[in-house]
């Protein structure tokens, strides 16, 4: 184990960008871990959290970007960070080459673009705070891609944008979709007269991608996770609400939250009931018959939103979906699963990159097969201890700070090396029965999601047959047809991998409950 | 206000420039703002600076 | 709009204003305000003899010399050491020098006059390159040529100028930019306009024909001839916008070889200094790294009217100093613009789309930004007595704009 380092005073890269470096320097011979950021004083605690602070580095100031090797041996390390400059140079060539001007500060663009009407804000979360509000005293509504954004500050941009009539999308707000362009992490999808605010980044990418299967959307408005606090108000929905109102193009609205504190449901549904378009409400896991009594339509998952809006948009009585597919098949396909598994595999392994999928996961499969412990739990006592290990069945939120926050901050719908360590960690232990994916696709993730766990979930299989069992995946991929990574392409490489591919998140978790449950789930589920 | 930011969004990306690539990429109005951390992440000048802006 | 933002639009309004006019000759003791017996004004921010860089040295060497005070070396010396000369900044006494810009009571200055505003700015003649007073030379020829400068070329442009009336430099200006010069290290254009102009005015004097002759060879084959006129008008510009209540824009950038100094608009009366830089040097045949000086002298006057390196995009020629492609000449000029509050209307650059020069630097965002302000200069030799060494490329260093900062939120926070 050799540590060495390499600081380049006042260079600055964006955290993707660094991303990929790491990513880059990490597949160089030899190198363990790598780290290219910033030498900020939060990310120098993670360095020496991980043994990689060298003195070198502990002198660097915020403006300098530090390269970190951890090597097998000495020379490794020396060759990698002698390797390093190269590898940013390259990087750095392979940009989009472009005439037009860059901007080095948002006022000098917004002194310089009258025009523009949104700043969308992805820069660390210390400083997000100050950016939005520059944005919103120079006029402009805002998306704060940015997490680590005070609560405190949330409420004062929001109550700052609301005095100015300018929507405050954020802070963690990693979707939205306005008149067809996608913002953040986005989906292509079909435009069309549905409109969604949406809570999560995640929940909106899932239904207006189902709905771009069918009538298409008109906007998708992200408000950030936590606008549907007490504190908060609900201001970036209600904001979002009212301009899908006034919007002629939105003839049905869908809102998509985790359940909001109840004075704030009770506000944003009278809204939402005088807007007079017809409706649909996604509190994940609230009570429907709140929001029937006030004339909306409940849905329990991201898909019932999508399948009730499309079925209001049609006229037709919405339906309640269990399974897509025809369900003789989908009866086969389970028991072809479990019928192989061994007697001592019992639980089910979800491992999400969004959060909202698997919150949505444990809801669904706990009423089917029990409690579910996760790092993101359902209720307070399932919390893991350590989230690093599974115990029972576990769902495993791997976008939550715990995994993110380590350096570089890697997203796993970008980055999938810890994805990829969960999936054959659990592959290895000998009592998991199940593991359940998803897979999200879109502007902003990766160009080959499926390309990357593919080999990985192979991988994880061959595992448990070399110890005498069969292990079943399961997984849902989230986009669409037109996107870059394509729906269609992405959900072929995972079939091939002998994944069971579902065209949901919920119908997944399904899946994998009728696996585990060896088919007794089934009666329940359809009944 | 907003009626307008829906009818035609006019980007100015703060951050992660790939962010920016994409809408490129889409056909849509942005424009990237190279950024780095005011005052070089030096916090008595971006106090400074905090202060003045209120005058 | 804050009062900070109301205070620089006032400034750069009244910088726009000015119309700096050369309207003669005299010697320094005769015009220039607080000028006493035995004073030496030099370039950059306040420094004493102990911490005086090589040039400034051999400048004040040479100038003690030149003025009688002395007849050797190491009599300026020990005058210089026993405190019996005083020195102080041009800046200070409405003069601006280039390089070590030692003006000595003797030497003849041009008066520029902001015709709009009234106030007054003075620099001596510029002496051409090489081993010259102003980048720390002072022998014998150097002397002989300052003397004869003094008998033949300033008599002569002194009645020519009573004959051509005052000349109008922001003109003169717009048009060389035009005509590819920035206007700090490329004075070509400028300096051929300034003597197409004076010319006719010249001849008109009736003085002797070889006098003509060798005063207008000297200022024709010195390519650097406006600088000093240059200098002086963008200081009368400036100095119109500087004092006012509130304003955060810089008004003089400037260095003596040993330290930075920067003057701000709502902050008069202080300097805020911090060691001066090694300029990144192209350097003439002879000379290698190492030889090079710190940043010195007060032509970065140029810069901070939105000239010089602010105006790289301008002159492809010099794109060679600033060591690449035009694309990255245009590129400095950009980054400009993110630390001014304007647009210069009257001084335009055909190779940025006739836009107008980046006018008024503004500390806040020099601060914010950790931009620098981009200068193209001349290099002297470090040590006094060698001479100019080539020229190079620096920027103006963070600590003074922090220093300005700091004390522009304690008297206005």
């Amino acid at each position: 184990m050799a540590v060495k380092s390499l600081v380049l005073k006042n260079e600055y890269r964006d955290s993707i960008f660094l991303m990929r470096i790491s990513k880059k320097l990490e597949e160089l011979e030899g190198v363990q871990k790598a780290s290219a950021i910033m030498a900020t004083d939060a990310n120098k605690d993670l360095l020496r959290d991980a043994g990689m602070l060298t003195d070198e580095v502990k002198g660097a100031s915020s403006n300098d970007l530090v390269i970190v090797i951890d090597a097998a041996s000495s020379e490794r390390a020396v060759e990698a960070i002698s390797g390093a400059e190269g590898i940013l140079a390259e990087e750095a060539m392979k940009r989009v080459e472009e005439a037009e001007v860059i901007y080095k500060t948002l006022d000098s663009a917004i002194g310089a673009e009258p025009e523009s009407n949104l700043v969308l804000i992805s820069v660390p979360g210390e400083f997000a705070a100050r950016e939005a509000e520059r944005a919103l005293r120079g006029g402009k509504h805002v998306m704060i891609f940015s997490d680590g954004v005070s609560e405190e500050d949330e409420i004062r941009l929001k109550r700052l944008g609301k005095e100015k009539g300018l929507l405050v999308m954020g802070p963690d707000c990693g979707t939205a979709i306005i008149n067809g362009i996608g913002l953040g992490f986005a989906n292509v999808v079909k435009r069309g007269p549905v409109g969604v605010v949406a809570a999560s980044g995640t929940g909106a990418q899932e239904v207006t991608s189902l709905i771009s299967a069918g009538p298409g959307i008109s906007h998708a408005i992200g408000t950030g996770g936590r606008d549907l606090h007490d504190e908060v108000g609900g201001i970036a929905m209600l904001m979002g609400l009212q301009s899908l109102a006034d919007d002629p193009g939105t003839e049905i609205i869908v809102l998509i939250s985790k359940p909001p504190s109840p004075e704030v449901a009770k506000r944003i549904l009278k809204a939402a009931s005088e807007v007079g378009k017809p409706t649909v409400v996604n509190f994940l896991g609230g009570d429907p018959k709140i929001i029937e009594k006030i004339n909306l339509i409940p849905a329990v998952t991201l898909e019932d939103a999508a399948a009730k809006a499309i079925a209001l948009q049609r006229g037709e009585k919405p339906k309640r979906v269990t399974f897509s597919a025809d369900l003789n098949e989908v009866k086969n396909t389970a028991e072809k699963e479990y019928k192989r598994i061994g007697p001592n595999q019992r639980y089910i392994r979800g491992i999400y990159s969004g959060g909202t999928f698997c919150s949505e996961a444990m809801l669904i499969v706990r009423d089917l097969v029990g409690d579910v412990y996760s790092n993101a739990p359902l209720k307070p006592k399932l919390k893991l201890k350590d989230s690093n290990k599974s115990k029972e069945h576990t769902f495993v939120d791997m976008g939550e700070d715990e995994f993110t926050a380590e350096i570089g901050k890697p997203h796993p719908m970008i980055y999938h090396e810890l994805r990829q360590k969960r999936i054959l960690q659990d592959a290895s232990d000998p009592e998991t029965m199940v593991i359940l994916l998803d897979v999200v696709l879109g502007y902003g993730a990766h160009e080959d999601p499926a390309g990357a766990l593919a080999p990985t979930l192979r991988e994880a299989k061959k595992i448990a047959e070399r110890e005498g069992r069969y292990l079943p995946v399961v997984a849902s991929v989230c986009g669409t047809p037109q996107d870059p990574q394509n729906l269609t392409a992405q959900e072929k490489k995972l079939k091939d991998a002998g994944v069971v591919v579902m065209p949901s998140n919920a119908q997944a978790a399904r899946m994998a409950a009728l696996i585990a449950t060896k088919g007794e789930a089934w009666n329940k589920m359809v009944g | 206000m907003t009626m307008e930011l829906l009818r035609k969004p006019k980007i100015i990306n703060v951050g992660a420039r790939n962010f920016h690539d994409s809408l490129i990429a889409q056909g849509a109005d942005s424009v990237h703002v190279d950024w780095k951390p005011p005052a070089g992440g030096d916090q008595e000048m971006m106090k400074l600076l905090d202060k003045l802006d209120k005058l | 709009m804050g009062e900070i933002d109301k205070a620089n639009e006032e400034a750069v309004k009244k910088i726009l204003e000015a119309k700096p006019v050369a309207i003669g000759v005299k010697k320094a003791k005769d015009v220039i305000p607080g000028m006493k017996e035995r004073m030496l004004l030099h370039a950059g921010p306040p420094i004493e003899w102990k911490r005086m860089s090589g040039p400034t040295r051999g400048a004040v060497i040479g100038a003690t010399i030149f003025e009688g005070w002395v007849d050797k070396e190491e009599g300026a010396v020990k005058l210089a050491e026993r405190g019996e000369i005083e020195f102080a900044p041009c800046h200070d006494h409405d003069a601006v020098g280039p390089m070590a810009g030692v003006i000595s009571p003797s030497m003849s200055v041009y008066i520029v006059e902001n015709q709009t505003h009234g106030n007054k700015v003075y620099c001596n003649f510029n002496e051409g390159l090489g081993k010259v007073l102003r980048y720390g030379a002072y022998s014998t020829e150097v002397i002989d040529k300052l003397k004869w400068m003094e008998k033949e070329m300033s008599p002569l442009l002194t009645e020519a100028f009573k004959r051509s009336g005052p000349i109008d430099l922001k003109e003169i200006i717009s048009k060389a930019l035009h005509m590819g010069d920035e206007c700090h290290c490329r004075n070509v254009a400028t300096s051929l306009l300034f003597l197409k102009t004076m010319t006719p005015h010249v001849i008109e004097t009736g003085f002797d024909g070889e006098i003509i002759g060798r005063v207008m060879k000297f200022m024709s084959d010195n390519v650097l001839t406006f600088l000093n006129l240059l200098m002086p008008a963008c200081k009368a510009m400036l100095d119109a916008g500087h004092g006012i209540e509130y304003s955060t824009i810089v008004t003089a950038l400037t260095r003596n070889g040993t330290d930075f100094g920067i003057r701000v608009s709502g902050l008069p009366g202080q300097w805020f200094t911090a060691p001066a830089p090694t300029p990144e040097t192209l350097f003439f045949p002879g000379f290698k790294k190492g030889d090079e000086g710190r940043d010195i002298g007060d032509s970065a006057i140029a810069e901070t009217m939105g000239l010089g390196g602010f105006a790289s995009a301008n002159s492809p020629a010099v794109v060679q100093v600033v060591g690449g492609t035009p694309q990255d000449a245009a590129n400095y000029s950009r980054e400009m613009r993110e630390i001014t509050v304007a647009k210069h209307t009257s001084f335009t650059m055909p190779f940025m789309n006739f836009e107008g020069t980046p006018l008024g630097i503004d500390i806040r965002k020099v601060v914010e930004t950790g931009i620098l302000p981009f200068i193209n200069t001349g290099v002297a030799h470090k040590d006094p007595g060698v001479g100019g060494v080539g020229f190079g490329l620096v920027r103006a260093p963070m600590d003074c704009f922090k220093k300005a900062l700091r004390a522009f939120a304690e008297k206005y926070g």
